[in-house]
């Protein structure tokens, strides 16, 4: 299965190197300076001199005497690309139009890229987190179908895992579909198709930035159910409907805004480029108080567990206990998404290539982290596991059975028993959510 | 709990420092896939363009040469043909650029 994912990164990886996808933008704008130009020429037809108006592909050049010299602005088509402002000219000589002069790079300040190094970077972290949120995509589908055929395993908790996992899920899927449609080399976006492909297109830029602003949210949503838990302030199975609330709707009325904001502002190419200041902090803003209200929830819960762990209520030895608080930390780092406070905490002097590498290249793999630490792990999964195991492979387990049987009912009794003590919660919540040793 | 609400004030004032100076742009960078998608994006446009422009500059070469053969042509028949028919034909001759797929 694995194997198969990597050839097709790779597969992948080689048809990116060997096409590049066409930007239609260029062709409608040298289109547009063509039709002007032809207008432009049509309407001197009156007058007949040494060298013809004419049109170089890009450029238009009226009509000139012998010793005329014609110069026009650089082509505003690669605007975008130049340093600083120039002009070029042509000669009308006896023998014609001249080459134009000075050269097109060079007057125009064309700023080219250290496009082989750069190209290949970008290559690199796309097949990386391709894989990255291609194995994520697996192990969560693995595990939400493990949570929901398993009725012992349905509580509020779980539930908030299971829109965890589909926020994960849903966000490796729209990467992997934005991916698809912007750098395609099928000939998605064919010039001739304008109209439908920048609907399609742009739908999906819209699908991409709501899963990645629900999966921010539903990381929140865990922090907020789990300090709810500890600090027992509600009774947490009636918070669901504000956690759906927060999961979904806050990112839904987001992205609302960011779609009305990127029409009105910004409504350029395939909304896939962040240059309007506007759009850009709309969708980024939601994002990084999510990030900090998570990570101040992990601090509170750290200081909480720490408090309770060294409480003489529970049992064991210092060490030990530094134990359970250090697991617990660790266990709540991919849970929050308390790696995205690194970049949020050191802004300056930390450029971009890291971000990208470590959010990317790594965070892609969050989703499986996620999967194997509060499903694969977890205690009450395994047992279901085992369980289902016993009953499927052994037919004369009478008495196995019963025993199984009876040991749910003293689980049930234990943990109606941990309902009164609200002291022995952090346990509760050692013990039922991994088994890691 | 006042040590913990003075390190969000800590990290928000920070942020909205950083963020206050227009430059260097995305400072603050959050949302990373975005962020990729933006430069790769442009990185990939500026690979375009790059090749659009030798693409025309190739064939500025071409039109040239073909425009000095036609006023040859067009010296030599100065006084056999009409003046309005002979720059019509010139600005029939150069055929409309189309958007090629394969470019």
């Amino acid at each position: 299965m694995r194997a198969s994912v990597v050839l097709t990164c790779y597969c992948w990886l080689l048809v990116r190197v060997s096409s590049i996808h066409p930007e239609c933008r260029f062709h409608l704008e040298i289109q547009e300076e063509e039709t002007k130009c032809a207008e432009l020429l049509s309407s001197q037809t009156e007058n007949q001199r040494a060298c013809s108006g004419v049109w170089d592909n890009i450029t238009c050049w009226r009509p000139a005497d012998v010793g005329e010299t014609v110069t026009v602005p650089c082509p505003k088509v690669f605007s975008n690309f130049y340093s600083r402002p120039g002009n070029i000219s042509k000669n009308c000589t006896s023998d014609g139009w001249s080459e134009t002069f000075p050269d097109f790079i060079d007057a125009c300040g064309y700023n080219d890229p250290e496009d082989e190094s750069k190209i290949s970077f970008y290559i690199l972290v796309k097949a990386i987190y391709t894989l990255g949120y291609s194995v994520s995509l697996m192990s969560l589908t693995t595990g939400s179908i493990i949570i929901c055929l398993f009725r012992k395993l349905h509580c509020t908790r779980n539930y908030i895992h299971l829109n965890l996992f589909l926020s994960f899920m849903l966000r490796a899927i729209s990467v992997l579909v934005k991916d698809s449609v912007l750098y395609s080399s099928s000939g998605l976006l064919r010039c001739h198709d304008q109209p439908a492909s920048w609907v399609g297109c742009k739908l999906s830029l819209v699908f991409f930035q709501y899963c990645i602003m629900a999966n921010f949210y539903w990381l929140l949503v865990e922090g907020l159910y789990l300090h709810t838990l500890l600090v027992a302030i509600l009774p947490p199975s009636r918070c669901f409907l504000a956690y759906l609330l927060i999961g979904w709707g806050i990112p839904s009325v987001c992205i609302g805004a960011w779609t009305a904001t990127r029409l009105s502002l910004e409504d350029t190419g395939c909304w896939d480029t962040n240059d309007h200041s506007i759009p850009w902090w709309v969708i980024r803003m939601p994002i990084l108080i999510s990030i900090v209200v998570n990570f101040a929830l992990f601090i509170s819960i750290v200081r909480i567990l720490l408090q309770k762990l060294t409480s003489p209520d529970v049992g064991g030895n210092d060490q030990s206990q530094y134990k359970r608080l250090a697991k617990s930390t660790l266990l709540l780092i991919p849970l929050f998404g308390v790696h995205y406070m690194v970049f949020a905490a050191f802004p300056i002097g930390i450029s971009s290539t890291y971000q990208i590498l470590f959010e990317l290249c790594v965070g892609s793999f969050q989703g499986l982290v996620v999967a194997v630490l509060y499903c694969f792990l977890n205690s009450e999964v395994q047992c279901e596991l085992k369980r289902r195991w016993r009953g499927l492979c052994l037919t004369q387990a009478g008495s196995r059975d019963y025993r199984l049987h009876s040991w749910s009912m003293s689980r049930n009794g234990s943990e109606s028993a941990l309902q009164i003590h609200r002291g022995s919660r952090t346990q509760s919540f050692l013990q039922s959510e991994t088994s890691v040793i | 709990m006042l040590l913990w609400v003075l390190f969000v004030i800590l990290i928000l004032t920070s942020g909205s420092h950083c963020s206050l100076p227009p430059s260097p742009p995305f400072r603050m960078q959050r949302h990373v896939d975005a962020i990729f998608t933006t430069n790769y994006r442009k990185l990939l446009s500026q690979l375009y363009a790059r090749k659009v422009i030798q693409d025309i500059m190739n064939k500025q070469g071409e039109r040239i040469q073909e425009q000095r053969a036609r006023l040859s042509r067009q010296e030599d028949s100065m006084w056999t043909e009409d003046k309005q028919m002979t720059l019509e034909s010139i600005l029939q001759g150069f055929p409309r650029m189309k958007p090629s797929a394969d470019a």
